[in-house]
């Protein structure tokens, strides 16, 4: 039983010396009969129910008074206070029910309490639920299919690939840093087909869903002179895409093509009096390349895209916001380097242009996508204390420097069920920058979690 | 037939008297590399379509009367590992792990291909379920004082796990010892300029069990002459007629951390397909299952 082993290796956590160099000159003796628990592996079959849950509460504030200049050209004072004070239920449910198949599902159920910007939002009643993944899936010898609410991941580079457009986001607050953490599912049907020549995949989605819209009130409201709406369905939707991957030695490469619709949703102002501004939905065609390649303890990796017919910008002749049709190329490249087994560090780097937008007469191109808009993502991460201890540091910004983030972030394992999260969140902002209303903000958070 | 017993035991005693002398004989003319090579076939054996349920726990450790145990609770992880041996001769490996415990990590799964031929690099990928994403690793091929990839995060490393190359070391038997009360072969490796730019060990000494072809300690040292890690071996049985340490403890002397590498279960000689070690079993969870408990049931 893992438990009896726990127990016996505890009454030998004593304060020891540490060893050195010198020391390990003569003969050692070492008594492995601790490691050896025959019963791991039974305990594991008796635990094989194939739900996971993970309890956590989070309570995040934001510490930094400070002025600030608002678009107007008027200054307020950014107060302390609380912003999060929420407890969330996470559910993961993966069950190989029968030779072949599987049905994985996953859910998180969140309860707002006073002090959280959720709290009395009229629309969600103090508490929210949604539905992440749900889907089957029957996998053969060489083919698979799935069908349900699920991910696709195509592009290398960690966090900021230009080729992770399938999924829709979701950056409701500034404590969800990870990709992983802010990726909301799609309806999918997918096909993989397996050879010895590489691999296919191919998905159709019947129902797209778009990101959902800033919540009023949240960290990420910039505060919109208009109403932002979703997209009210008039005709029928369909993406769909195809992947064609191969592993080489030291090196894999994958090329694909896809028929999207544009995420997030664009907007111009409203037209009538109701406030509302206008949606605007967007089909356009993706191609794209990504590979890989280890070079000792590094690894590069390149995402490459090529995207037909995106919306753009524009500015007509009397200064009103429009928009038009370009293409953009679209560029991520990163590296991955492993500093010893406890430290890692990543970087990964976006470049976005715009070329060929249509523009009619009088129209100027006011897109930020125009002049090549690029941004990095840095992380570092160093597991201490036996893993007990995780320290990270995170920085997401602009290239020029006009906006950025840094999450500061100390995970503290008190046991293989509870865990304890600090984050220290610093963000700037230049003045002209679609980010301004998060300038000099610093926010503190910590986050209590229970998984069983 | 009590006599026809006795010439019997008589003849088969001479027969295996003589053999023991040739096997001395042919012992005593190894070269380190031979003696290596056997080591080799020894741990490809424990790969040879094997299904293996290993135990490994991490932690930091201590010294008390020169005897080193674990001065903090382990860190403890089961793991199910599949693997079997291709290429010419049967001298690559491709080996598939996946953590099962504890449960925060539980689906976590490393994918290894080791090449015996030096031209080639080894391959390691690593499936996160948070990432959704098979993620290739780097696993110490550079031109730096740099380390491969840890397996699981624990001690162990791909390049510990690795057999083959041994014609980019310069081999040689330092003396003939003793070692946890074995007749051992005290063997140093130190790599070529090509291997050394591609390894953290700058040299390494191991200690073969002559009878076993085990190695039952090996010490590694950096480019300064500094020894930086230990092996120990313990628990030796045989199993299906090869010698296999079932325990190895791997001791990073620079982090005083240690880990243990415990071989619950070895079952060897299984059928098991080759495109189950790809990296669609990382991903492919129907798949995987449905192989897994192909294998669970033919060693159960």
């Amino acid at each position: 039983m893992p438990g009896k082993l726990l127990c016996s290796a505890m009454a030998i956590c004593l304060y020891l010396p540490s060893a050195a160099f010198a020391q390990f000159d003569g003969e050692l003796v070492f008594d492995d009969s601790a490691f050896q628990d025959d019963d791991l592996f039974s305990s594991v079959d008796d635990a094989n129910d194939n739900f996971r849950f993970r309890l956590s509460h989070q309570v995040v504030a934001h510490i930094n008074r400070h002025q600030r200049q608002l678009p107007d050209g008027t200054t307020d004072t950014r107060a302390r206070g609380l912003e999060n004070n929420r407890t969330a239920l996470n559910i993961r449910y993966q069950n190989p029910f029968r030779a072949g198949w599987l049905l994985q599902g996953s859910a998180q159920l969140r309860a707002y309490l006073p002090g959280d910007y959720e709290y009395n939002n009229p629309t969600r009643d103090d508490w929210e639920w949604r539905l992440n993944e749900l889907f089957v899936q029957r996998s053969g010898e060489r083919n698979s299919f799935s069908f349900g609410r699920q991910t696709i991941v195509w592009g290398e580079t960690i966090g900021n690939s230009v080729l992770d457009v399938i999924n829709t986001t979701e950056y409701r607050d500034l404590t969800i840093i990870d990709i992983e953490d802010a990726r909301l599912n799609q309806w999918l049907g997918i096909w993989d087909h397996f050879s010895q020549a590489g691999n296919w995949s191919s998905f159709v989605n019947l129902y797209p869903e778009f990101n959902p819209v800033p919540v009023q009130d949240s960290p990420l409201f910039p505060g919109a002179p208009f109403r932002l709406g979703h997209y009210h369905r008039d005709k029928p939707l369909f993406e769909a895409g195809t992947r064609w991957n191969r592993s080489f030695t030291g090196s894999d490469v994958a090329i694909m093509a896809a028929r999207l619709y544009e995420n997030p949703l664009q907007y111009t102002p409203p037209t009538g009096g109701d406030g509302r501004a206008q949606v605007h939905i967007n089909d356009y065609n993706l191609l794209g390349l990504s590979a890989n390649r280890a070079i000792g303890m590094l690894l590069l990796t390149l995402d490459v895209a090529y995207s037909q017919g995106v919306l753009a910008s524009v500015a007509e002749a009397d200064g009103q916001p429009a928009l038009s049709t370009g293409d953009l190329w679209g560029v991520s490249t990163g590296l991955e380097y492993g500093i010893s087994a406890t430290q890692q560090i990543s970087a990964g780097l976006r470049i976005e242009q715009l070329n060929q937008v249509d523009t009619s007469a009088g129209q100027s191109v006011t897109d930020s996508r125009h002049s090549a808009r690029s941004d990095l993502l840095v992380r570092y991460s160093n597991r201490l204390m036996n893993e007990e201890l995780t320290l990270s540091a995170t920085l997401q910004s602009q290239l020029d420097g006009d906006a950025g983030l840094l999450n500061l972030a100390a995970d503290y394992r008190l046991n293989d069920d509870w865990e304890l999260r600090a984050q220290l969140i610093l963000t700037h902002a230049e003045e002209d920058n679609e980010l301004a209303f998060l300038d000099e903000d610093v926010r503190a958070g910590l986050t209590l979690s229970w998984s069983f | 037939m009590i006599g026809t017993r006795q010439i019997h035991r008589g003849y088969w005693f001479a027969v295996f008297s003589l053999l023991l002398v040739t096997m001395s004989s042919a012992q005593a003319q190894l070269t380190g590399r031979e003696i290596l090579e056997r080591v080799e076939e020894n741990q490809r054996a424990t790969t040879d379509a094997a299904f293996n349920r290993i135990q490994l726990s991490s932690c930091r450790f201590g010294l008390q009367n020169n005897q080193i145990t674990c001065a903090e609770r382990p860190r403890i992880k089961a793991i199910e590992s599949v693997g079997i041996n291709t290429g010419s001769n049967d001298r690559d490996t491709q080996t598939i792990s996946i953590v099962l415990e504890p449960p925060a990590e539980r689906g976590v799964g490393m994918l290894s291909y080791t090449y015996d031929d030096p031209e080639q690099d080894n391959e390691t990928w690593l499936y996160l379920s948070a990432l959704g994403q098979v993620k290739r690793i780097a696993s110490g091929n550079s031109d730096d004082d740099s380390e491969a990839a840890s397996i699981f995060g624990s001690e162990f490393t791909t390049e510990d796990q690795d057999t083959g190359k041994l014609e980019d070391y310069e081999i040689s038997i330092l003396e003939e010892t003793s070692e946890s009360g074995r007749d051992v072969w005290k063997i140093e490796t130190i790599p070529n300029a090509e291997r050394a730019r591609k390894t953290r060990y700058a040299r390494t000494v191991q200690y073969v069990d002559k009878e076993r072809f085990v190695v039952l300690r090996a010490d590694m040292y950096d480019d300064q002459g500094r020894e930086i890690k230990r092996l120990m071996a313990s628990r030796v049985e045989q199993i299906n007629g090869t010698w296999v340490a079932r325990s190895l403890t791997m001791m990073n002397l620079v982090a005083n951390r240690l880990s243990n590498m415990a071989i619950l279960e070895i079952n060897t000689g299984l059928d098991i397909p080759e495109q189950f070690l790809t990296p669609r079993t990382l991903t492919d969870v129907a798949f995987r299952e449905a192989e897994l408990s192909r294998l669970r049931e033919q060693v159960d």
